[in-house]
C-alpha cells in the first residue's frame, strides 16, 4: 500500500535527505513536496509542464495563482511552492495526504528594514507559530491520519550549558561511556531562543491535536543535522549573535542526513495506535547528550552512523567521508 | 521603610487584576498595562500585541506580573491565543527585557496539564468528571511522582511532567513558559511562571470538575506575593497553584519548598452532589472550553 505523504520544506537539508530516502521505495510513498523553492537532489521540473491544482478547500476557494506551480518531478511526486503561513495553501497541499512530514520552518520574506533579531522574530512568528498551526489545522480539516513535526534538540540546549554535559561536550569526556545521564524528552524544556520555544509550541499543538482530534503527531527533536553531512562541522545555533559552537559539540549531537532520514520513514511507517511521542535524533554518537534509546525501544532506530568514526580519520582515509545514501539505494 | 516595589501589572482589569489591586496595592507600588482604563493605579493604554506601544509602561519599573492573555470567550480561538497570548507574552518579556526589569511573573495556567484528564482510563479524568470511588480504584499512573507523606492512591503530576495542554489557551502559555525560560537563561532576568488553578468570580467552584483544581482567591492572591517576593536568586520556576483540595492531582508541594507557599482553603468544603445537580441544569455550556466526546461530564 502506498502511503500518501505531504513533505513540507522538502528543499530544505533534512527535507532534501528524506526526499532521497523515500523516493527509493517509490511504491510506499507517493511524495508530494511544499516549499517556498523545488526540492534539491529531486529531479528539476519537467519543461513547461504543471500538473493541476490540489484540490480546492472545502470552502470552495482554490489556492492563489502564485501557489497553484505543483511542478512534476520526473514521476516522484509533486511539489507545491508555497509559504506555509498561508493558510489556504496548507489547506489544498494537505487534501488527500494520508501522512505530513512537517519540517518547514524558519523561512519567509521579511521586512527589509528589520534588524537580524526583528527578523528572526518574524520568520519564527510566521512559519513556525502561524504557519505550523496552519499544517495541524489543516491536517485535521483534511483528516490527515499522522503529522511528523520537526522538532529541534534546541528546546533542551541549556542543560548542556551546564555540568557534567557542558564538559562532555566540550569534549571533556568521562572515563566511559554512560557515567553521566542523557536528557530525556520527557524533561521540561530548556529552549536555545524563540526558534527553539516556537518548537515547544509546536509540541504542544501537536499533543492538542492527538488528544482532541485523534491525530497521530510524532515529533522529532533533530539534532546537528549538516550540509556537509560529518561531525567535522560546527554545530550552528540558529539565533542571532550567537557564535557557533565548537566541533566538539557535534561529535555529542551530530545525526548523520541518512539516520535523520531513517527516524522520519520509521515515523512513518510506526503504527496507527502511536498516537503521540517524541524522539530525539542523533547518530550513535559514542559521546552523546541527548536519548536516543527511546527511538531504538519505540520505533526500532538503528543509526547507521556514528561520530566517532570521523574522528582523526587519516587524510584520504576511507571513514573521513560519509556515503550520502546508505542503504536506501539497494533497496528494492 | 525602603520603598515599595515598583510592579507592572498587565491585563490589569481581569479578575485577578483586580484581586492583586485590592490586597496588594498598599504593598507594592503598582501601574498597569491594559487596553482599557485601570480603576486607581496608574495605566498605560497599549495592547501587549504591539511591542512598540507597550514600552513606555515598563521604564523604571521592577517587577512585572503578566497577566494579560486571550481568555473569556477566546479560549479556543488560535487566532487569538497566537496573537495575544503566545505574541504578547513574546512582546512582554522583550520589553521588560530591554527595560532592565529584574523580574517577571508570568501567569499561565493549569490548562498546561488539564489534557490529562482526557485519556481513557486516566483517574484525573474520573476526579474531573466527580467519579470518586472510580478514581480511587484505579491504579497509579505510570507518569508523575507522588510526594512522600502524601496518601492520595493517584499519582500526583508536576512541572517536570512534560505538559498536555487541554485548549489552545494551554498550548499558548506552554510557549510563554518556554519563552520565559529562555529569556531567563539568556538574560538572567528572573521569570516565575504560576500555573493559576480554577480561580472564579464567585470563589466557589461552580462545576464538579472545578473540585479538583479549584484556587481559592487568597492562596492565588498570596501565590502572587510570594512570587513577587521571592529572592532575586530565584531565575527561573513553575509553580502549581491550586488550593489542597484532596480530590487535586496536581503537586503543590514545589511552591512550599521554594518560596514557602502554602493554600490555606481547599474545596472539600463544597458539596459535590450541588454541582452535579448544577452541572445537570445546563451551567456547564458557561464555564470552560467545549469538551471532547469522551469527556462527558
Amino acid at each position: 500500500m502506498t502511503t500518501k505523504v505531504l513533505v513540507t520544506g522538502a528543499s530544505g537539508l533534512i527535507g532534501s535527505a528524506v526526499w532521497r530516502n523515500l523516493s527509493d521505495w517509490p511504491d510506499r510513498y507517493a511524495l508530494t513536496g511544499f516549499d517556498l523553492r523545488a526540492p534539491e537532489g529531486a529531479a528539476g521540473p519537467a519543461h513547461g509542464k504543471t500538473s493541476p491544482s490540489p484540490s480546492p478547500s472545502p470552502a470552495g476557494r482554490g489556492l492563489a495563482a502564485t501557489h497553484t506551480r505543483a511542478l512534476a518531478l520526473a514521476g516522484r511526486g509533486n511539489v507545491i511552492t508555497g509559504n506555509v503561513d498561508d493558510f489556504e495553501a496548507v489547506r489544498g497541499a494537505v487534501e488527500g495526504q494520508d501522512a505530513v512530514v512537517h519540517l518547514g520552518a524558519n523561512g519567509g520574506p521579511v521586512d527589509p528594514s528589520a534588524t537580524p533579531e526583528q527578523a528572526q522574530w518574524q520568520r519564527i512568528l510566521n512559519s513556525n507559530i502561524i504557519g505550523t498551526y496552519n499544517v495541524f489545522e489543516a491536517a485535521r480539516q483534511a483528516g490527515v491520519k499522522r503529522v511528523i513535526f520537526a522538532s529541534t534538540g534546541q528546546v533542551t540546549w541549556n542543560y548542556e550549558q551546564e555540568p557534567p554535559l557542558a564538559q562532555v561536550i566540550e569534549g571533556k569526556y568521562p572515563g566511559q561511556p554512560g557515567g553521566y545521564r542523557k536528557i530525556e524528552h520527557t524533561w521540561p524544556v530548556r529552549p536555545s531562543g524563540l526558534y527553539a520555544a516556537s518548537k515547544v509550541w509546536g509540541e504542544a499543538l501537536g499533543r492538542y491535536y492527538s488528544d482532541v482530534h485523534g491525530i497521530s503527531v510524532l515529533c522529532i527533536r533533530f539534532s546537528a543535522v549538516n550540509r556537509p553531512d560529518t561531525p567535522l562541522h560546527p554545530t550552528a545555533n540558529i539565533n542571532p549573535g550567537d557564535v557557533d559552537a565548537p566541533v566538539g559539540r557535534s561529535f555529542s549531537i551530530w545525526t548523520s542526513q541518512r539516520d535523520a532520514a531513517q527516524l522520519v520513514r520509521l515515523c512513518l511507517d510506526a503504527p496507527p495506535s502511536l498516537k503521540f511521542d517524541t524522539f530525539y535524533s542523533g547518530s550513535d554518537n559514542r559521546w552523546g547528550v541527548r536519548d536516543t534509546e527511546h527511538a531504538r525501544k519505540v520505533l526500532g532506530y538503528e543509526p547507521e552512523d556514528s561520530a566517532e568514526d570521523h574522528r582523526a580519520a587519516p587524510a584520504g582515509g576511507t571513514m573521513s567521508a560519509s556515503p550520502r545514501r546508505g542503504r536506501a539505494q539497494h533497496a528494492t | 521603610m525602603p520603598p515599595k516595589k515598583k510592579v507592572l501589572v498587565t491585563g490589569a482589569s481581569g479578575l485577578i487584576g483586580g484581586l492583586v489591586i485590592k490586597h496588594l496595592g498598599q504593598k507594592y507600588d503598582l501601574s498597569a498595562l491594559n487596553r482599557r482604563p485601570v480603576k486607581g493605579i496608574p495605566c498605560v493604554q497599549a495592547d501587549v500585541a504591539d511591542l512598540k506601544a507597550i514600552r513606555p509602561a515598563f521604564k523604571g519599573v521592577h517587577t512585572v506580573l503578566h497577566l494579560s492573555a486571550a481568555t473569556h470567550g477566546f479560549i479556543d480561538d488560535w487566532d487569538e491565543q497566537i496573537r495575544v497570548t503566545a505574541v504578547g507574552t513574546v512582546n512582554v518579556l522583550r520589553a521588560a527585557q530591554e527595560a532592565g526589569v529584574k523580574r517577571v511573573v508570568f501567569m499561565s495556567t493549569g490548562s498546561t496539564m488539564c489534557g490529562y484528564e482526557w485519556y481513557e482510563g486516566s483517574p484525573y479524568g474520573a476526579l474531573a468528571r466527580g467519579e470518586y470511588d472510580r478514581a480511587m480504584a484505579m491504579a497509579p499512573n505510570a507518569a508523575g511522582t507522588t510526594p512522600a507523606g502524601d496518601n492520595r492512591p493517584w499519582q500526583l503530576l508536576s512541572h517536570r511532567d512534560p505538559p498536555r495542554p487541554d485548549s489552545p489557551y494551554g498550548a499558548a502559555k506552554v510557549f510563554g513558559e518556554a519563552a520565559g525560560r529562555w529569556f531567563s537563561d539568556k538574560y538572567g532576568m528572573s521569570v516565575l511562571c504560576i500555573r493559576l488553578g480554577a480561580v472564579l468570580d464567585t470563589n466557589k467552584p461552580k462545576l464538579i470538575r472545578h473540585l479538583p483544581g479549584w484556587l481559592d482567591q487568597m492562596d492565588a492572591v498570596r501565590m502572587v506575593e510570594a512570587c513577587i517576593d521571592a529572592p532575586e536568586s530565584l531565575k527561573f520556576d513553575i509553580f502549581d497553584a491550586i488550593s489542597d483540595n484532596s480530590t487535586r492531582w496536581r503537586d503543590i508541594s514545589h511552591a512550599e519548598k521554594i518560596i514557602g507557599w502554602k493554600p490555606q482553603a481547599a474545596s472539600d468544603q463544597f458539596n459535590p452532589e450541588e454541582l452535579r445537580a448544577a452541572a445537570g441544569a445546563g451551567q456547564a455550556k458557561k464555564v470552560g472550553p467545549p469538551l471532547p466526546r469522551w469527556r462527558k461530564l
